[in-house]
């Protein structure tokens, strides 16, 4: 056996990722400990990173996690920072943090007004008085692919939800976010769009935007009013795969080429930019809200899976920032993409440190 | 026809007196008239620049020439008499037997299915209509479902996408190669059928043994005489390569063509202000810029949207809503089987089912046969006169119209302009010079006198060239290339107002994997080899068959 090659490992038996290995001659190591890359799920990563631990990365060892990646990928921890961020800035009269007339950032206000529950209840009280007859969105923080996610456009209903919640062992924090009524519709369908991000090192500032995104549309018609039916507003693949009408040729999925040319051609070219230029200024005010608090730990590389909605007045919103975004393949078309994002995430990722095997 | 050219004049007259512009301008000539600074001695030419300095010169010049554009392309005359709409009678007697094919499969079909050609909705008639173009949509969407339910009630069909039994074309089938068997779906035909005719076809004054005629390898049996190579480099001079085109993206050159196409779009922006159809199309030969593309197609299709087509749209919509057709659910078993499927074109399903129901009610579709050799077939709801004429015809695969716009009406005004005018060419049998017969041939003398080793190749492996190209011409590559190749080639048929491209293409992208297709030894290879088209980009593919003369 040659020694020399590169091990690895992965807590993900998925042939996008296991395929790439292979290509590159990489072996899968032998034991536990008995690898220099090694693609984890974030259980993994907290126990690798654990201080009680004492385990230290080698040099040859590299990780897809930053050991605090959770002020990212965490809904409400990334609230907290991005609204740190803006007073920061703000604070130091920073231009970028400029407001318009009516009190909103004119560059930073990118996330929609979000409180975290319980903890933010009464202010979110207060503002739900402003407007009584907004829907909000509820999603627990710690969760992803839709689980436990409802929305409400009465107080009663989070009432109820807190008894609820009381009432069961596990206490859960919830972020509810300003559901984004107005998304901007194609065919009549909602949709989100999903922007693969690299990140090989915080400080500085090292980032990658994937060009190959892709839109994922809801398989039934969006109707605003209609709260109860989940298929109407959940873009996530994991959930309209359950739905009567999701196809499995396509998967609800529309790349993002196809978007543009859809977009430059109905809305025009200048605005078509402008809104591929504000989402890569979004991604990089998210990543810059962390970067004072992410351990830059130079054995780490991230692969974020950024979630968007558009709205109809082509403003971007972040909704959340994926840590694990799946890697499994609904189709062939997305097998096809995504060997080809973890092959370039590979080609990246290898080359900032000398990764060589023993 | 010079003998037709006083027949033309007054058909124009007669048209143009029909339209809204006609009215819009008597209204405002009335308006002007008695205006107090008008006299009798200056009212001539007063009037004239009156009407030159509100832009009607312009309007009624687009509305003539766009109209114009109908008549001069051939010597088809715009006489009813079906001779004059086909001369050959061998042609015609091809397309007759043709149609009753396909009416034929449809009756079988009505009786194995139960199901009548034209069917009152009883239930939807009390909804009034407003204008309001949401409520049409919930009730094409409550049409729908219980559509569905009555299918889903009358037959069994099971299957994941098969919520109607029956389609007007089996796409799946390519070339009729591998036949898939879909429960009990049936299809009114197959390319594969079509195909067959369309190879069938021949002079009957030509005897099979004149060696002189044999020369041809092709499938095709016909001797038309048709463009050589230097015809379409004259023709499509534009594509040269020392003149810019737009939307070629090249990220070697990013830089220098960024500038190129900044300045192409000022140019178009100009052009689109000037509303001059003959101008947009000297535009769009050089290509339409992705954000002026919906307004330069809109321009040189005479498709306005004015109150009155908004209307017009609005009536049919109705129609759609109160007649049930068989056809109906051959349409909406088509999308779900091609467009819903695809996932280029998948968002757009419902606006083009949309789409497509209004255009079966559309009885200024049939206008198109005048010009055709083929007849609609028609069917009329026994016992109501005002019912609307059932066309029978084959649905054309435009979803990549779509893209260029967000409303129902532009989609569906331009699919259309887009039908009649050029579409239905490919799948009715003429000698017309862009009839589907005459691509195939041009196709294969093209593929011929070029690429002769090719062609010899091809022919000795019993792959013949026209079995894999004859389903990209007859849907105009749409399926087949990326949305934005096919719009880019469209801009070509629609501002030469020609569909020869389609032969020029495909015969380039035979010579593009030539080198492939010469390793191939099976029938099998070449169709692996040609299975996908869908990363060729046309443009400069098309530059360097016709210009550089390096395939």
């Amino acid at each position: 056996m040659n020694t020399l090659a590169i091990r690895w490992k992965s807590d993900l038996n998925k042939s996008v990722l296991i395929s790439n290995f292979n290509k590159r001659g990489w072996l899968q190591g032998s034991s536990e400990d008995d690898w220099n890359f090694y693609w984890c799920n974030v259980q993994s990563a907290r126990n690798i990173f654990n201080l009680e631990n004492g385990c230290r990365l080698a040099d040859n060892q590299i990780v897809n996690h930053f050991p605090n990646h959770y002020e990212l990928t965490k809904k409400d921890l990334m609230v907290k920072n991005i609204k740190r961020y803006r007073k920061d800035l703000e604070k130091e009269f920073n231009s970028i943090a400029k407001r318009n007339l009516q009190g909103k950032y004119m560059f930073l206000d990118f996330i929609p007004t979000t409180f975290i529950l319980p903890a933010d209840y009464n202010i979110f009280k207060e503002e739900f008085r402003k407007n009584p007859s907004s829907t909000w969105i509820m999603k627990p923080t710690g969760k992803a692919r839709g689980i436990g996610i409802f929305l409400i456009n009465h107080l009663s209903q989070i009432k109820n939800w807190s008894s609820d919640n009381r009432g069961s062992p596990k206490k859960e924090t919830y972020v509810i976010s300003k559901y984004i009524e107005n998304p901007l519709l194609i065919g009549g369908k909602k949709f989100d769009l999903r922007v693969y991000v690299l990140v090989t090192s915080y400080r500085p500032l090292k980032c990658y935007i994937y060009q190959l995104g892709f839109c994922r549309f809801c398989s039934v018609k969006y109707i605003a009013n209609e709260l109860d039916n989940i298929y109407v507003h959940l873009t996530n693949v994991s959930i309209q795969k359950r739905g009567d009408d999701y196809n499995d040729i396509h998967g609800g999925k529309w790349t993002v080429q196809d978007l543009r040319l859809h977009l430059e051609s109905i809305k025009g070219e200048l605005i078509a930019n402008r809104l591929f230029e504000e989402i890569n200024w979004l991604i990089v005010h998210s990543l810059k809200s962390v970067q004072a608090v992410m351990v830059n730990d130079k054995h780490c590389f991230e692969c974020y899976g950024y979630d968007i909605i558009i709205d109809d007045a082509m403003k971007p919103w972040l909704i959340e920032v994926n840590a694990s975004p799946s890697l499994t393949s609904t189709t062939v078309n997305d097998r096809i993409m995504k060997y080809n994002l973890v092959n370039d995430t590979l080609n990246i990722a290898t080359s900032k440190n000398e990764l060589s095997g023993y | 026809m010079a003998a037709n050219n006083d027949d033309v004049s007054g058909q124009l007259a007669l048209e143009f007196s029909q339209t809204s512009l006609n009215y819009k301008i008597q209204e405002a000539v009335q308006e002007y008239l008695v205006k107090p600074q008008v006299t009798s001695s200056n009212v001539f030419k007063s009037l004239q620049h009156y009407l030159t300095d509100l832009g009607w010169k312009n309007a009624i010049g687009n509305q003539v020439y766009t109209r114009l554009n109908r008549y001069t392309d051939s010597s088809f005359g715009v006489s009813e008499s079906s001779t004059y709409k086909e001369k050959l009678t061998y042609i015609r007697k091809a397309q007759e037997n043709w149609e009753k094919k396909i009416a034929k499969s449809f009756n079988t079909m009505c009786k194995q299915q139960s199901l009548e050609l034209v069917k009152k909705i009883q239930h939807e008639l009390d909804l009034c209509y407003n204008s309001n173009v949401d409520r049409y949509q919930n009730i094409l969407i409550q049409r729908s479902k219980s559509d569905e339910w009555q299918i889903r009630a009358d037959l069994d069909s099971l299957g994941k996408f098969d919520n109607s039994s029956v389609s007007m074309l089996d796409l799946n089938d390519s070339c009729g190669y591998h036949m898939h068997e879909f429960g009990n779906l049936q299809f009114i035909y197959s390319v594969k059928d079509f195909y067959e005719i369309v190879t069938s076809v021949r002079n009957p004054a030509i005897e099979d043994n004149l060696s002189f005629f044999n020369s041809h390898w092709g499938v095709m049996n016909l001797h038309f005489k048709v463009k050589e190579l230097e015809d379409f480099k004259k023709q499509f001079k534009d594509l040269s390569t020392n003149v810019y085109h737009s939307s070629i993206k090249d990220r070697k050159y990013q830089n220098k063509t960024a500038r190129l196409e900044e300045e192409r779009l000022k140019l178009g922006k100009k052009v689109v202000e000037k509303n001059h159809a003959p101008l947009s199309r000297e535009f769009s030969k050089r290509g339409c810029p992705r954000s002026l593309r919906g307004q330069l197609w809109k321009q040189m299709l005479g498709v306005s949207l004015e109150e009155v087509d908004l209307y017009y749209y609005e009536q049919l919509v109705k129609h759609v809503c109160s007649y049930d057709m068989l056809v109906d659910k051959l349409i909406r078993k088509d999308i779900r089987l091609t467009s819903a499927n695809d996932s280029h074109y998948f968002p757009f399903e419902d606006l083009f089912y949309q789409a497509m129901l209004a255009f079966t009610r559309d009885t200024a579709v049939l206008k198109h046969f005048n010009n055709s050799s083929a007849t609609p077939s028609k069917a009329y709801h026994k016992g109501k006169s005002e019912s609307p004429e059932n066309l029978i015809i084959y649905p054309p695969n435009v979803a990549p119209i779509c893209y260029l716009f967000e409303d129902c009406e532009s989609i569906y005004f331009v699919l259309r302009e887009l039908y009649t005018r050029f579409f239905f060419r490919l799948h009715t049998l003429s000698s017309h010079p862009q009839g589907i017969l005459n691509l195939c041939v041009t196709f294969e003398s093209l593929l011929q006198s070029h690429y002769p080793r090719l062609f010899y190749h091809l022919r000795e492996i019993k792959a013949q060239p026209l079995k894999i190209a004859f389903k990209w011409m007859m849907f105009a590559f749409s399926g087949y290339l990326s949305p934005e190749d096919v719009l880019l080639l469209w801009d070509k048929i629609i501002a030469y107002y020609s569909l020869e491209v389609l032969s020029v293409l495909a015969v380039a992208i035979f010579a593009f994997r030539k080198d492939n297709l010469m390793q191939a030894q099976t029938l099998e290879n070449v169709e692996r080899i040609m299975a996908d088209i869908s990363q060729i980009q046309i443009i400069p593919l098309l530059q360097s068959y016709l210009f550089m003369g390096n395939l």
